[in-house]
């Protein structure tokens, strides 16, 4: 056996992990080979400093506390980690049906089915609603009662997950229309390049308690890692107060915040817009490596072109300093709250 | 029944006093391993906190397949992977042990631990973790591989190459290595 694998087995033979046998064998062998010999001694060295250090104390005056609060804080944090790997499974979920009606529609269109009208058809039927719904908006809250209500949640989910459906078939309509016309162009999609995508959302709450709301919101921010970007407080035509707060939330927690606005009591209307930056960004990385190649491939002649090599380094920082302000806005999503305060009648 | 399983038993029917029982009985080790896996006292503190709040909330699932000794160690553990993998920038940091030292201690056996302990702070996790539990809390591989969830065959090849690098680290100290041979 040679030494080196000799090696793992002595890590056991010093633990007393080693049979009745093995144990024998290595003593023999450590009799009669220096190496191994001296890397036994050396590990036994070191083992045996670490077997006399002393225990750690336990800083003086801490102590375990088990409070409701702390439970209650516990149990939070064990939802919010559950609740991650659903949101992950969700989107791969809904990526993979995406492509797949996407495919299906490129399949469909193709062969010109006549099938594709009624499916176009299935599509515009939420946007009218929608402008429905826009029409009654306009024509301002319902006159008959001055009294506002503070929305039912559970009733209230089931419309967000209609309005939420509608806006997801628009987006999904949009895809598949830019897909096609870049499909007609010849137009291939570099899939190595991971996409860059800002996204904002906005929420709009109504409540009777302002501080309570307010707190929610600062603890679902904060638990996943946001913090306030601007708080602004106003009264609108009606008389209401107005908070109206901007957080920036690492872009991973985006979605895990959102969802969980949902739930928050009052909440009534949320948008979420995402821009799609990857061409700018993937062209302003471009452009780096261009003028960064420029300034190293730069010949200098005595005289000429230090005005030239200024102008590519002022260059240069203006594009790494647009390339890092994209990367923050990617980086860190934004979600608006509203609160709207009302007095119970 | 002994006082321990009794405490045990009255802690896993919701007796908060009983918990606290368990709670000074154990939080001593449970923070000691913590902390040598972490090296940071002040998170070290919260973890705790976090360990016993698990066990708290999950103590009615414990059947008493190992000791509550092991089951408390598997919470610590997993409580810290977590911690590690959320804060991977704070895996390279290591307790300083370049502190006040008196000349004696230089020589003797204060400034040997504490640079050992130091080099044991810079391992990957994965390895930093494993060589605790053994030499420092002195657990059979058994336990290591309950408490990490990791098969016997893995915890034997960790501690291995947990040695083998920490081995090759202390051996760039300078005379080093002879004093601790010399020690031995």
């Amino acid at each position: 056996m040679s030494c080196e694998r000799n090696f793992e087995k002595l890590n056991l033979y010093i633990d007393g992990e080693l049979d009745e046998c093995e144990k024998l064998l290595m003593e023999e062998h450590i009799k009669n080979c220096e190496r191994c010999r001296k890397e036994f001694e050396l590990l036994l060295s070191i083992k045996k400093v670490l077997g006399e250090v002393e225990k750690e104390e336990i800083p003086a005056g801490f102590q375990v506390k088990i409070s409701e609060d702390a439970l209650k804080g516990m149990r939070r944090k064990f939802f919010l980690t559950n609740l991650r790997p659903a949101v992950y499974l969700a989107a791969i979920v809904f990526i993979f049906f995406a492509s797949y009606s996407i495919l299906s529609y490129g399949f469909l269109s193709k062969k010109s089915n006549p099938e594709m009208k009624e499916i176009s058809v299935t599509m515009q039927a939420p946007e009218t609603n929608q402008s429905k719904e826009g029409a009654e908006t306009s024509n301002g809250p319902d006159q008959s009662t001055n009294e506002t209500k503070i929305p039912d949640n559970t009733t209230n989910t089931a419309k967000n997950m209609d309005k939420q459906k509608s806006v997801v078939t628009d987006k999904s309509k949009y895809t598949l229309f830019s897909l096609t016309s870049r499909n007609s162009d010849n137009r291939t999609i570099n899939t190595t390049y991971e996409k860059k995508i800002i996204r904002n959302a906005s929420i709009s709450l109504v409540t009777y308690n302002i501080e309570e709301t307010m707190n929610k919101i600062l603890e679902l921010t904060e638990s996943n890692r946001g913090y306030i970007e601007t708080l602004s407080s106003y009264t609108d035509k009606e008389g209401n107060d107005i908070i109206s707060i901007t957080f920036r939330i690492p872009a991973e927690n985006f979605y895990v915040v959102l969802y969980n606005s949902f739930n928050l009591k009052g909440f009534t209307t949320f948008e979420e817009h995402a821009t799609d930056v990857t061409d700018e960004y993937y062209g302003l990385n471009t452009q780096i490596q261009l003028m960064e190649s420029k300034k190293g491939f730069g010949i200098k002649l005595p005289g000429v072109g230090d005005d030239k090599s200024k102008a590519i380094d002022a260059e240069l920082n203006e594009l790494t300093t647009k390339k890092s302000q994209l990367e923050n806005r990617i980086a860190l999503s934004t979600i608006k709250y509203d609160i709207k305060k009302v007095n119970k009648h | 029944m002994s006082l321990s399983l009794e405490i045990l038993e009255k802690a896993k029917n919701g007796d908060m006093n009983a918990f606290e029982e368990l709670v000074r009985e154990h939080q001593s080790y449970v923070y000691n391993i913590i902390y040598r896996m972490i090296g940071n006292k002040e998170d070290s503190m919260d973890l705790l906190q976090d360990t016993f709040l698990k066990a708290f909330i999950y103590l009615k699932k414990f059947r008493g397949e190992s000791s509550i000794k092991t089951w408390l160690y598997k919470i610590a553990y997993n409580t810290t992977l977590d911690y590690i993998k959320r804060n991977r920038s704070k895996d390279t940091v290591y307790v300083e042990y370049i502190r006040t030292l008196e000349a004696e201690d230089i020589i003797g056996n204060r400034f040997i631990k504490e640079v050992i302990l130091n080099e044991i702070q810079k391992l990957p996790f994965e390895y930093r973790s494993v060589l605790v539990l053994r030499d420092l809390e002195g657990m059979d591989y058994k336990e290591i591989s309950q408490i990490t969830n990791l098969s016997l065959g893995t915890v034997k090849s960790r501690l291995f190459r947990a040695r083998k690098i920490l081995k090759e680290r202390l051996q760039k100290i300078p005379d080093f290595m002879q004093n601790i041979g010399e020690r031995g």
